[in-house]
């Protein structure tokens, strides 16, 4: 029995000793492994960085006359094109329609002038007619109207005479008494005013019809805007036989990228841009979104470097110092653009003829909204339309005494900033790490440090872990 | 009749006294839903009554594994109290025995009143001695150490009680013959004292390690550094999440004492015996 007991309590303790390695064995795999540093002092800039893509910093629309009939199109958005290259096919035969159209509107036009010119002829004539006949009238009014008062001036002077006569002697006129010769100037007198006023009638009414017949007939303007509209079909009817000579084939003015394709076999051309070209000749520029807290640091003329994948070390030479062309704000009312686009579509560009409009950037200043667009125009022979870049902002940058490695600064469910750090604290198991949260304020941050503000330099702050950690893990480091 | 009736008397009393234990083994075998279940309402503040049940309805061994192989602490803790326990009992060897033998052959000035002091420390509880052990602990600078809790257990008086009775039981003449026969003192007491007074040494040791062995108070008061904790200190608050580790502990605590016990249970009857015989 005793030996049984002893056996029995030898066992028990030799399983008492491997069970306390296995845990501790355990133990020490389950352990976190921690890598800490020290805070340090370094300079830090605030890093202000976007994300753009290249785009075009023209965009062409190719236009050609309106209501012709697309036979073909040959390219596809995103092809690239050079000048002569066609783009579209007009249907020939609906074109040779559109001109013989055209050619019979000409000629309508034609022909409705020389009515009209003819109209204006005999209207210019009767004018003249009835001018020379209202003349001649008034002619004769005055003629007759003068003999008679002077027929009626001779008979009130003689009249006059008479009774003169007898005033001095009445034996000169014994067969006439005094009363008769001057009833008798009473009576020429009044044959006289008589014939004034019927004169001076004929004369008025003779000046009337002289005025009426030199009243001017409303003006015209028929023949000449049935000219003006015959300028425009001209000119319609040379773009299509321009059109025609072409062969109908619609080809590219400028060598770009094409970048919408309207036009649609079958349908009717729009006379607005059928396809918008993307001028790479004018060159490109770099539209790149910040988020709104760096709206301070960018203005225009600000310096910035941009990169991007695998990009040649000579071309990234070109990139280094760059400066922003343009501010907007992003997603608000009436911000212009958003990364990658190329909202500023320029004049009309027809088929044949590649002349177009240029156009800087926005010229918004960046206010409110979501974020902020940046343009930056590229050089020449940098990177092609497309391409992702980041813009980097070149900042000052100031000394921070406490400062730590970005990848130790966590955020926690995305409102406060903290750190771990790792301090002594005694155990069953003796002297061991444990892991405290300490919650930090930001006051600076680059891509490599963070400078913050709540932890003192002597703490030793964890940089990385093999596991997840959480306020109280026990850890060790990992050179242990 | 009378017989049947003792028998049924004692076996539930047995049951009632074996019950602890039972519930212990039952308890460490259940999963951890199942002991919150039954326990809930004595370890936290939820209303209505703890229950339990013979035999657990889902029985594993998960926390068993979670104490074996989880928790280093507690081997830590486990060696502290192997510790504590065989350096207490090594220092009563070297301590008691002797000062016990001194009180029973030796009839030197003041040993009454001596011995009386004894027996008056012996029946103090630690919660008079703990203020004035804690003054004289702090002045040897020994607190926060294991010796803190070793050397009181090695100065004990109360195996010195034990054995000095087992001691007393020894015939003079035999040491008077002894001594005649040209042994010296240190012969007397180590030939013939200690083999004759084993039994009351082993008992005294049996109950000494029985004590030392779950030893709360001291180590309490006198230890700061949880990695000197012994077994006793494992777990000082139960709730329902390590209920289950509670329970395999104590298991595991109780499995010394119980083998340790059954090692010396002659021994502590054939003591008690001698000393009802003899008195």
């Amino acid at each position: 029995m005793k030996r049984k007991l002893i056996k029995i309590s030898v066992l028990f303790l030799g399983l008492m000793i491997l069970f306390t390695i296995l845990s501790r064995a355990a133990y020490n795999l389950t352990v976190p492994r921690v890598t800490v540093e020290k805070p340090s002092s370094a300079q830090i800039g605030p890093v202000v960085e976007g994300q753009g893509t290249v785009s075009e910093k023209q965009d062409l629309p190719v236009v050609t006359v309106e209501g012709q009939l697309i036979r073909s199109v040959y390219v596809t958005e995103g092809q690239a094109v050079d000048p002569g290259t066609p783009l579209y096919q007009i249907d020939l035969k609906k074109l040779d329609e559109n001109i013989s159209k055209k050619q019979q509107q000409i000629e309508a036009i034609d022909l409705q002038n020389e009515s009209a010119q003819s109209a204006r002829d005999v209207a210019r004539q009767a004018k003249e007619l009835s001018q020379s006949q209202a003349k001649a009238d008034y002619d004769r009014a005055a003629a007759d109207g003068d003999a008679a008062v002077s027929q009626a001036q001779n008979d009130l002077t003689q009249a006059t005479e008479q009774y003169q006569d007898y005033k001095a002697d009445p034996a000169s006129h014994p067969d006439q008494s005094e009363e008769e010769l001057s009833k008798a100037v009473a009576d020429k007198q009044a044959a006289y005013d008589a014939a004034v006023k019927s004169r001076d009638d004929s004369l008025y009414n003779a000046q009337k019809a002289i005025d009426s017949a030199n009243i001017d007939t409303s003006k015209d303007t028929s023949i000449q805007q049935a000219d003006l509209n015959k300028q425009q079909l001209q000119k319609d009817l040379d773009k299509l036989n321009a059109l025609k000579n072409a062969k109908g084939v619609v080809a590219s003015p400028v060598k770009g990228v094409v970048t919408q394709v309207a036009a649609k076999t079958g349908q009717a051309t729009t006379g607005a841009g059928d396809i918008l070209l993307a001028d790479t000749g004018a060159g490109v520029k770099l539209t790149a979104n910040f988020a709104a807290e760096n709206k301070k640091y960018l203005y225009r003329g600000e310096k910035v470097a941009i990169s991007s994948q695998n990009t040649d070390p000579k071309i990234a030479d070109k990139l280094k110092d760059l400066t922003i062309t343009a501010i907007a704000d992003s997603g608000g009312p009436g911000g212009p653009m958003a990364a990658g686009g190329s909202a500023d579509a320029q004049g009309p560009a027809d088929a044949g003829n590649g002349a177009s409009l240029a156009n800087g950037g926005a010229s918004a200043d960046a206010k409110g909204g979501s974020g902020v667009t940046v343009t930056i125009n590229l050089p020449p022979d940098s990177l092609d339309m497309g391409n992702a870049a980041t813009v980097k902002v070149k900042t000052d940058s100031k000394v921070y005494d406490t400062c730590v490695p970005y990848g130790a600064l966590h955020k926690d469910n995305g409102k406060e900033y903290y750190v771990l750090v790792i301090e002594n604290t005694k155990s069953v198991l003796g002297k061991e790490l444990v892991v405290r949260k300490v919650n930090v304020s930001l006051l600076q941050k680059s891509e490599k440090f963070a400078a913050v503000d709540g932890i003192s330099s002597t703490q030793e702050v964890v940089t990385e872990s093999t596991r997840e950690l959480s306020d109280g893990t026990r850890v060790k480091r990992k050179e242990e | 009749m009378w017989r049947k009736l003792t028998m049924l008397i004692l076996s539930i009393l047995l049951f009632l006294c074996c019950y602890p234990i039972v519930f212990l083994v039952v308890g460490s075998f259940m999963s951890p839903g199942e002991l919150q279940g039954h326990l809930a309402a004595a370890l936290t503040k939820d209303s209505g009554f703890a229950n339990w049940s013979l035999l657990p309805l889902e029985p594993t061994l998960r926390s068993y594994v979670n104490v074996l192989l989880d928790l280093p602490g507690f081997f830590v803790m486990f060696w502290n109290s192997v510790k504590m326990a065989l350096g207490i009992l090594l220092g009563q060897a070297i301590v008691s025995i002797p000062a016990a033998w001194g009180f029973a052959k030796f009839k030197f000035p003041f040993h009454r009143t001596l011995f009386m002091l004894y027996i008056i420390l012996m029946m103090m509880p630690f919660q008079v001695l703990m203020l004035s052990n804690y003054l004289v602990l702090d002045k040897l600078q020994l607190l926060n150490t294991i010796w803190s809790i070793i050397l009181p257990g090695v100065f004990s008086t109360f195996p010195i009680f034990i054995m000095y009775n087992f001691f007393r039981g020894i015939p003079q003449s035999l040491l008077e013959a002894a001594r005649i026969d040209g042994a010296t003192e240190l012969q007397v007491f180590f030939r013939i004292g200690i083999p004759l007074g084993s039994s009351g040494i082993i008992s005294a040791m049996v109950l000494d390690f029985l004590e030392y062995w779950n030893l709360i108070e001291q180590p309490m008061t006198f230890l700061k550094d949880k990695s000197l904790w012994p077994l006793s200190l494992f777990l000082p608050g139960i709730s329902p999440a390590n209920a289950g580790a509670a329970f395999v502990a104590s298991v595991i605590t109780l499995i010394p004492a119980i083998l340790v016990f059954f090692a010396g249970h002659d021994y502590l009857e054939q003591g008690i015996a001698t000393m009802g015989i003899k008195e």
